[in-house]
């Protein structure tokens, strides 16, 4: 099935959790985009506030695994940074493609397809609108609980 | 530039930029114990053909309280902790973190320790010019960048090649 590209107007967040940011020392590691088939969520298909309670029943395990945050991007300024890509001033301009991959649980995913350099990586860190993580209402707590039970006992099932 | 604060709630998180000077959610971990960490390779000469699954107390003393925590909270990923895809860490990639550190510790401030879901260990600092400088390490081999003279590339992981590493590292 072909995939269909995100158009670049729209713009894209991307989940970030506490192995990718130090936030004692607030430092960014370049695996947010390094990639590849970097998971973004389109804020056309679905608002920020909609996106955190996926990204929490989805990503958030604590005390070890968190989600943090959310940077936001516009496709067409993340293609940009690809295609004036310099790296030590020799342009290397490099192809992002962001395409639409709906999941079951989050119909607004999508992926940067192609890996991209650590430098690049960086580059698009600083560019991002950030966004920090809300409390994380009472009724995730307990569907994700549900949840986890579940999974429990068709495990103890089988 | 307005810092990112974990009171925000829904529909009112600001927009903003990075790069603050802003302790942000400077106590967000205060709550968390650290574990007890042993180790058995503290003065010895690290054997690097082993898995490492603790951190020696040199690597402790060089990553700091805030890195040996984040450290303990990585070995507690589980398979597929990355939308399905990430891997645990791998005591591999905690051995060639621990051979780079025996050789190597002039770090103008603690480093800060994160983990990718390909189960590798990175380390970030900055040098004293403030350029971003990180590592990734691999099983066979460590990934680097180096923000001051925008180079990227990989060594192996022979002490040779480690060693003239960290000597290229120490001179910028």
């Amino acid at each position: 099935m072909e995939s269909k590209l995100c158009d670049g107007d729209e713009r894209v967040v991307r989940a970030i959790r506490s192995s990718d940011w130090d936030c004692k020392k607030q430092r960014w590691s370049s695996n947010l985009f390094t990639g590849p088939d970097t998971s973004v969520s389109r804020l056309k298909i679905l608002e920020l506030k909609k996106l955190f309670i996926i990204f929490f029943r989805q990503l958030h395990k604590p005390p070890a695994h968190e989600v943090l945050a959310a940077g936001e991007i516009e496709v067409n300024h993340l293609q940009k940074l690809g295609n004036e890509f310099r790296p030590n001033g020799k342009p290397d301009p490099r192809v992002i493609t962001v395409i639409e991959k709906k999941l079951k649980d989050n119909p607004a995913h999508a992926e940067i397809r192609e890996r991209l350099p650590r430098s690049l990586s960086h580059k698009i860190i600083e560019e991002l609108e950030m966004h920090s993580a809300p409390s994380i209402p009472w009724w995730v707590k307990i569907t994700k609980r549900v949840d986890e039970i579940i999974k429990l006992l068709k495990g103890s099932r089988n | 530039m307005t810092a990112i604060t974990i009171e925000d709630r829904f529909g009112s998180s600001d927009k903003v930029k990075l790069k603050n000077d802003t302790d942000i959610w400077g106590n967000y971990f205060s709550g968390n114990s650290i574990g007890l960490l042993r180790s058995g390779l503290s003065g010895e000469v690290f054997d690097t053909t082993k898995a490492a699954d603790t951190l020696s107390e040199k690597a402790q003393q060089i990553l700091g309280e805030n890195g040996v925590q984040r450290y303990e909270q990585f070995k507690l990923y589980v398979a597929g902790w990355d939308s399905g895809d990430g891997q645990v860490l791998s005591s591999h990639s905690t051995a060639i973190l621990e051979k780079f550190l025996n050789t190597f510790d002039s770090f103008p401030d603690e480093p800060s320790i994160f983990f990718t879901r390909n189960g590798n260990l990175q380390l970030g600092w900055e040098d004293l010019q403030s350029n971003v400088l990180e590592l990734e390490f691999f099983p066979d081999k460590i990934e680097y960048y180096i923000a001051s003279n925008d180079k990227e590339g990989e060594v192996d992981t022979s002490q040779d090649s480690i060693a003239r590493f960290c000597d290229m590292l120490t001179s910028l």
